[in-house]
């Protein structure tokens, strides 16, 4: 599995892998571009209205039955962040040529069809997004951001990253928020997409049976007339003075408590990369960590207590659903274990039961074209990019001393708890 | 062992199915070159037996007791099976289904270690007061953790509606109230009448040889005795005991679940090409390509989050249609509105062809994941299909085959709608 990186265009490169052990091709694009609050929302909109139309096919109904004749091609489109920038991406996947009944060139067509949907949108005679398409995405981004509410997990995280981060950067909610997007216009979406083309940074990524030349050139051709102006991004490390606390009644059955922690281990400082993710999986990635043996198995608090690393914002996250009374509770043996985890007091049998996992975690993402792609776009400003593999290598190396002294940099620096009504 | 060969149809691929001497049937999908192997014990046992006769006699036991169960095997005299799979760096789960309890472990190495112990934890139950206590406040977080999930809500009120008797209307968790009345007898009870190894199957996928699994199985399988499972189901009627449900819940959108049931009477199993039909049909119906999905979009009815599905097993089978919006209402009287005309108006030959293409497609693209594609075995086995069978269902799908689904499943008379409304709405 040989990774190759190919420039397109100033600060636009394709990644491609040649793997023929999957029966799909897939190519995907990223824009990265800085996550505020004042753009968020406008670039947010900026992926659906591109993958619900384009000019060759100029509306949902036209581009579905051409994904159909595709054998069923799968074209997604995605908002998420990275660090301090907002991530605004496209894919689409195929079956591979050699599964084609009637032997067409799928994966050629998929290729033509991301880069068309990119690069030609549905626009109207004025220049701007067609209205039909626009109203449509406008009301469903509107419709995506109120029901942020339904999922109580993920709602309570967002409110500790904005807690967390004063509303800026990372804090910013990367659909936008629901009063802007409401004001949203026709000239300012389509603003969007010519600034991103413009200044983003791009990173394609491609999987495939084949070498990627044909997709290399067809992406280079389609960009030779684009004008390009790469933005710089920046993501400023988490650190926080006090900790800071946040907590929200709603008519909910569980307490969802949340927890943010820092830890001296971000990009692009890769040496103490792999020592962090280890520790954060002893803390909390696994079912042998501290958290899940300790106040799931042990104390029967919760159904989940884990912990995610964050290398590109230097930051630990927990999570844990609760009962109200309990959280307190949850919260101190959280604590414990950490302090627990900074005094040394773990097994190195526990130590080496995370390490295989999350060796194995890395070594599985080399069997899912999502995974890599995952992997790389969460990468793709900070190169040199690191394979799987070397990652493993990385990890390995890691001394019990190390992941002691990572841990003892970890520090909490907000907590915020989803509570029901009663309490 | 013996195997016998299948090849799944237009890959080339070669699955090797047989019955162990143990009774266990086993099933493995070899893909050389991938980092790693899964493997899933799957039992035919779900939330749905919660009656059935021991003896002649007629037992009912607590909902929520298979998923209780499959938390509880985690646990041996020797110690909990994740301290196990410690030592070999294997991802161990497990999940419970309407239908099936599964097992299963994904590893990048130690391999035939980790197999033993997922063999070993299937045939050797240890349940104490203690242990079984301890679990309860694990599941009772589960279950808050469930009830909070306005999505889940709006799904399990649709089959209550939908289904007056059949225990696929209950919550596959069960409730705080019917764990609490779970003992450790009542799980050897229910681990004696359906964790026998004739009425489970071992799949696996990755890059491994049938020599190493054999190897395993030999060692660990204990000779099972024969298959005595006498399921109860209730008689269910063929029309909907309610039509309408509304609850509140704190959410922005109004959360919509839609089913129309079918009339399935006694165990019927759904065949591989009724399941292609029906995945078409529901496409052809409200996919993204459809003019009904254009049009409740154009209306502002619906959102990306609308989707449908065919929900089926032994003895139900319903058409199901969840989503957001302001109006379900009228979504649900445009579906009604949109099968009439079908059924009046036919399909559009060249719609069904694409849209069959695309199924098959989607089909071949499963076959990407280890994951998946035990699944996909283990269901297989447990509908008595050949291995991946249905990519071939599909790509020779006929349109009569729609037409029978169209008229004769979807019954547009058997609808129930379900919402869960922003409270004070």
């Amino acid at each position: 599995m040989i990774l190759e990186r190919i420039s397109v265009a100033d600060g636009a490169e394709l990644l491609t892998i040649r793997d023929a052990r999957f029966h799909t091709a897939r190519l995907s694009v990223t824009l990265f571009l800085p996550l505020s609050p004042e753009t968020a929302t406008e670039n947010a909109i900026v992926p659906e209205l591109l993958s619900h139309a384009g000019k060759a096919y100029p509306d949902m109904t036209a581009l579905s039955r051409r994904l159909c004749a595709l054998y069923g091609a799968e074209l997604s489109s995605s908002v998420a962040s990275v660090g301090d920038c907002q991530m605004l991406t496209l894919t689409v996947s195929c079956i591979d040529n050699r599964f084609a009944l009637g032997g067409e060139d799928t994966v050629g067509a998929c290729g033509e069809l991301l880069a068309d949907l990119l690069l030609c949108p549905h626009l109207a005679a004025d220049g701007l997004f067609d209205e039909t398409v626009f109203l449509q995405e406008k009301r469903c981004l509107c419709e995506r951001i109120a029901a942020e509410v339904n999922d109580k997990s993920v709602y309570a995280r967002h409110r500790l990253e904005a807690l967390l981060c004063d509303g800026n950067g990372f804090g910013v909610p990367f659909f936008g928020d629901g009063k802007r997007a409401a004001a949203l216009t026709r000239e300012a979406a389509t603003n969007a997409w010519r600034r991103a083309l413009r200044e983003a940074h791009i990173q394609f990524f491609y999987t495939a049976a084949d070498d990627g030349a044909a997709v290399a050139a067809l992406l280079k051709k389609r960009f030779a007339d684009i004008k390009r102006q790469p933005c710089t991004l920046l993501t400023v490390p988490l650190a926080v003075d006090t900790v800071r606390r946040g907590e929200e009644h709603m008519a909910v059955g569980q307490a969802n408590l949340t927890m943010g922690f820092s830890i001296d281990a971000h990009e692009p400082d890769k040496a103490r990369i792999a020592a962090a993710r280890l520790t954060a999986t002893l803390f909390g990635g696994c079912e042998h960590s501290l958290l899940f043996r300790h106040v799931r198995e042990e104390m029967s608090l919760c159904y989940y207590c884990s912990a995610a690393f964050n290398r590109v914002k230097g930051m630990i996250t927990v999570r844990s659903g609760v009962d109200a009374a309990d959280a307190g509770r949850v919260e101190k043996e959280i604590l414990r274990q950490l302090a627990r985890m900074q005094a040394g007091e773990f097994s190195d049998d526990t130590l080496a039961a995370a390490r295989r996992r999350l060796i194995g975690s890395l070594r599985e993402n080399e069997d899912l074209q999502a995974s890599l792609f995952s992997w790389y776009r969460a990468q793709a400003l900070y190169p040199p990019f690191v394979t799987p593999a070397e990652a493993i290598r990385d990890i390995e190396r890691v001394t019990r001393e190390q992941v002691i002294d990572m841990a003892n940099t970890v520090r909490l620096c907000g907590v915020f708890t989803l509570l029901p009504e009663e309490v | 062992m013996k195997f016998e060969t299948f090849e799944i149809p237009y890959t080339g691929e070669r699955v090797l199915c047989g019955v162990h001497e143990s009774g266990l049937p086993i099933c493995i999908l070899r893909k050389e070159g991938y980092r790693s192997a899964y493997a899933t014990v799957a039992v035919r046992y779900g939330s749905v037996d919660n009656a059935f006769f021991v003896d002649g006699r007629l037992r009912t036991v607590p909902a929520g007791i298979a998923h209780y169960l499959e938390h509880k095997l985690f646990e041996s005299e020797d110690g909990d099976a994740f301290l196990q799979y410690a030592k070999t760096g294997a991802n161990a789960n497990a999940y419970t289904s309407f239908q099936q309890t599964a097992y299963l472990f994904s590893c990048t190495e130690n391999f035939e270690r980790s197999l033993e112990i997922l063999l070993h934890l299937v045939q050797d139950p240890y349940f104490t007061e203690e242990n079984v206590e301890k679990e309860r406040g694990i599941i009772g977080q589960e279950i808050r953790m469930c009830e909070d999930d306005p999505d889940r809500l709006a799904m399990f009120n649709a089959l209550e509606m939908l289904y007056a008797a059949h225990p696929v209307r209950i919550d596959i968790a069960g409730t705080q109230a019917s764990i609490a009345k779970i003992t450790p007898q009542l799980l050897y009870d229910c681990y004696s009448a359906f964790y026998n190894l004739r009425n489970m199957v071992l799949t696996v996928c990755g890059d491994v040889d049938e020599k190493t699994v054999t190897a395993v199985a030999d060692r660990m399988l204990k000779t099972a005795p024969p298959l005595a499972i006498e399921r109860r189901l209730p008689q269910e009627p063929t029309t909907v005991s309610e039509h309408r449900r509304v609850a509140h819940m704190e959410v922005a959108a109004p959360v919509f679940h839609i089913g129309f049931k079918e009339p399935v009477t006694g165990d019927g199993v759904h065949t591989g090409r009724e399941l292609m039909a029906a995945q078409v049909l529901l496409e052809l119906l409200c996919g993204h390509a459809s003019p009904l999905y254009a049009d409740l979009m154009a209306k502002g009815l619906i959102n990306e989050t609308f989707g449908s599905g065919y929900f089926e097993g032994a003895g139900f089978g319903a058409f199901l249609f969840s989503g957001e919006s302001r109006d379900a209402d009228a979504v649900a009287a445009a579906l009604v509105a949109e099968i009439e005309r079908m059924r009046r108006d036919g399909i559009d030959g060249e719609r069904f062809e694409e849209e069959k293409r695309a199924l098959f497609g989607q089909l071949i693209t499963g076959l990407n994941s280890v994951e998946s594609c035990a699944d996909w075995m283990a269901d297989d086995c447990f509908y008595g299909r050949k291995p991946f069978a249905l990519i071939d269902s599909a790509a020779k799908l006929d349109v009569q085959s729609v037409y029978t689904v169209l008229h004769k499943k979807l019954c547009t008379e058997n609808m129930a709608v379900s919402l869960v409304l922003p409270k004070g709405e």
